[in-house]
């Protein structure tokens, strides 16, 4: 029924945003320059993996539609 | 007309269209049980998305959030963070969850578990917690509509007459409306919230220091500190790893689990409409940062509020904007709280009903729809009483809140996913569970770490569920399988409070 790619697509994807939004991944990228759109980088950085979220579920979301149609 | 005249004006007129939208959405719903609770589960994708989202912004969010930027600085992305990590399962967990509940006839979540799990004590444990988790968080939106009041007519709308304002029109359209009331007043409310926001977020940067990027760059000459991760704890002192990670994760796994919002599983048209509001999450999500941007702004502002909490209305008050945009940010927040409020109130009831009331006592839907508005006054009586008497303790119930919520996630997750689980396992995890949480709330000063208690919770809870339930007979196995497979159930259990 439910494709295993848009499963194993998000696991990873949230696995990922859990290490580099927390400790320790997000170590390397904890400083305030170079700014982004006016934003400090850390405020970007979360930003950018919330925004990117939001891809990595609409593609899960795709694939899904997508392999329904098909049955 | 004076300024505060004005304010008060805008806001009455939000007031106005949220009454009256509320009573015309009411009409639409059906006399059931069903329909009172669970919209006759017809909420189609626009009104879930904003539904979802003005439920999850509450009053936190929209003062407490730039509070917590103003004070502890970049401290306050976990709570960007947790929500995106938090509604990701329900891509998965919330189509299986409101597939079991239509054909069982469930509407609330302790249903789906004591439904797999059958035991009266686990019944009423679940609507326990619940009760404990929401009368604090009631209590923080109806303070937040009170501050808000209070703060922007100058004191002319005093806290507690604020307060009792904002709920009675909350009160008005959840006991006349029900659950579709609470709907169609969310989306109202969450597009406006939107709106608010943004506008807000990129005004006040650039009314007074000249756009947002030369604001940053001023934060980061004079308190650089407030710019890296984890930011501040509340006295000033650095926040720790271990404290910022664990708040993250804890949200995150508390954050479906919030009985109100576990519920919309059972109140959405279908499994696609559920799918697509997960979808759709991150943009919703992604409104907190110029939120975030309106509290730092407060750092470089001459002149500090009364508390963190006041950053905002201090900040709109005192620079000198229109009265119009004055009295707009008072009804976003007024939004934020009582979008929240509503939904929380509406659930409290209706699962003290179905889950405390209801399995003990033969019901009929006329009686259950009374005892269910009866109880939204009761509840919401008692929560504004205590709103007004006690807000010191306010904090740590809240925190007492999200611990004992994070222990539903051990039996939920094992309902939907696990075909070993016994219900004596579940039920020894979840006391050991609330155990540990509180222990460890009371003795902060041994959490390893600093990890969040709700946490630990959760680690002794599993841990405890997996080997009680190993140590105990297997269920049925074609009863495990009706909720884990969802295969055809071999005979129809009587749900508990079923009422279709």
């Amino acid at each position: 029924m439910r494709p295993r790619t848009s499963r194993g697509l998000l696991v990873a994807f949230f696995a990922a945003y859990a290490i580099f939004t927390m400790y320790p991944g997000a170590l390397p990228f904890n400083r305030i320059r170079p700014m982004i759109l006016g934003l400090p980088f850390p405020i970007a950085w979360i930003s950018g993996w919330v925004a990117a979220s939001g891809i990595a579920l609409w593609w899960a979301w795709r694939l899904d539609s997508r392999s329904r149609g098909e049955e | 007309m004076e300024r505060w005249q004005v304010v008060t004006g805008t806001v009455f007129a939000y007031l106005l269209a949220t009454l009256a939208i509320g009573l015309l959405a009411g009409r639409r719903s059906s006399q059931s049980v069903a329909g009172y609770v669970a919209a006759d589960r017809q909420f189609g994708l626009l009104a879930m998305y904003f539904i979802t989202g003005a439920t999850v912004f509450s009053a936190f969010a929209f003062l407490g959030g730039p509070g917590w930027a103003y004070s502890r600085g970049v401290a306050v992305m976990y709570i960007l963070a947790y929500g995106v990590l938090g509604i990701a399962p329900w891509y998965f967990t919330g189509p299986k969850a409101g597939r079991i509940g239509r054909r069982f006839g469930f509407v609330t979540q302790a249903q789906l578990v004591v439904g797999r799990f059958p035991s009266r004590a686990l019944s009423i444990l679940l609507a326990t917690i619940s009760a404990a988790a929401f009368v604090p968080y009631i209590m923080l939106q109806m303070s937040g509509a009170g501050i808000v009041f209070s703060a922007v007519t100058e004191g002319h709308v005093p806290f507690w007459l604020g307060a009792a304002l904002a709920y009675a029109v909350v009160l008005i359209y959840v006991l006349i409306g029900g659950v579709s009331a609470v709907g169609w007043t969310n989306v109202f409310q969450g597009i406006f919230m939107l709106a608010v926001a943004w506008i807000l977020g990129l005004y006040i940067p650039g009314k007074l220091y000249g756009g947002v990027g030369p604001m940053f760059e001023r934060i980061a000459e004079t308190r650089p500190e407030l710019l890296l991760l984890p930011g501040l704890d509340a006295d000033g002192t650095p926040w720790s790893w271990g404290a910022y990670s664990s708040a993250i994760l804890s949200s995150a796994l508390g954050l479906i689990l919030w009985p109100h919002l576990f519920m919309k599983s059972f109140t959405a048209r279908d499994e696609e409409t559920l799918r697509r509001t997960v979808v759709l999450f991150p943009t919703f999500q992604l409104f907190l940062v110029p939120i975030i941007i309106i509290g730092f702004a407060g750092v470089l502002y001459p002149s500090p509020p009364p508390s963190p909490d006041f950053i905002v209305p201090h900040i709109i008050l005192s620079a000198g904007l229109p009265a119009l945009i004055v009295g707009i940010f008072c009804a976003g927040a007024l939004s934020a709280s009582m979008s929240t409020g509503d939904a929380l109130l509406h659930a409290a009831a209706s699962i003290a009903i179905e889950d405390g009331v209801a399995p003990f006592v033969a019901l009929d839907d006329r009686r259950r729809r009374f005892l269910m508005r009866l109880l939204v006054v009761l509840i919401g009586g008692m929560a504004y009483y205590l709103a007004i008497i006690q807000q010191k303790t306010l904090v740590w119930l809240l925190l007492t809140a999200y611990g004992l919520i994070d222990q539903l996630a051990p039996p939920v997750y094992a309902a939907l996913y696990w075909r070993r689980a016994t219900t004596p396992g579940v039920l020894a995890g979840l006391a050991a569970g609330i155990v540990t949480n509180i222990f460890f709330l009371v003795r902060a000063d041994l959490r390893p770490f600093e990890i969040h208690e709700g946490i630990l919770g959760v680690v002794v809870n599993t841990g405890v569920l997996i080997v009680v339930s190993l140590l105990t007979r297997p269920q049925d196995p074609a009863h495990a399988a009706s909720f884990v497979d969802e295969a055809e159930a071999p005979r129809t259990p009587e749900p508990v409070g079923a009422v279709r």
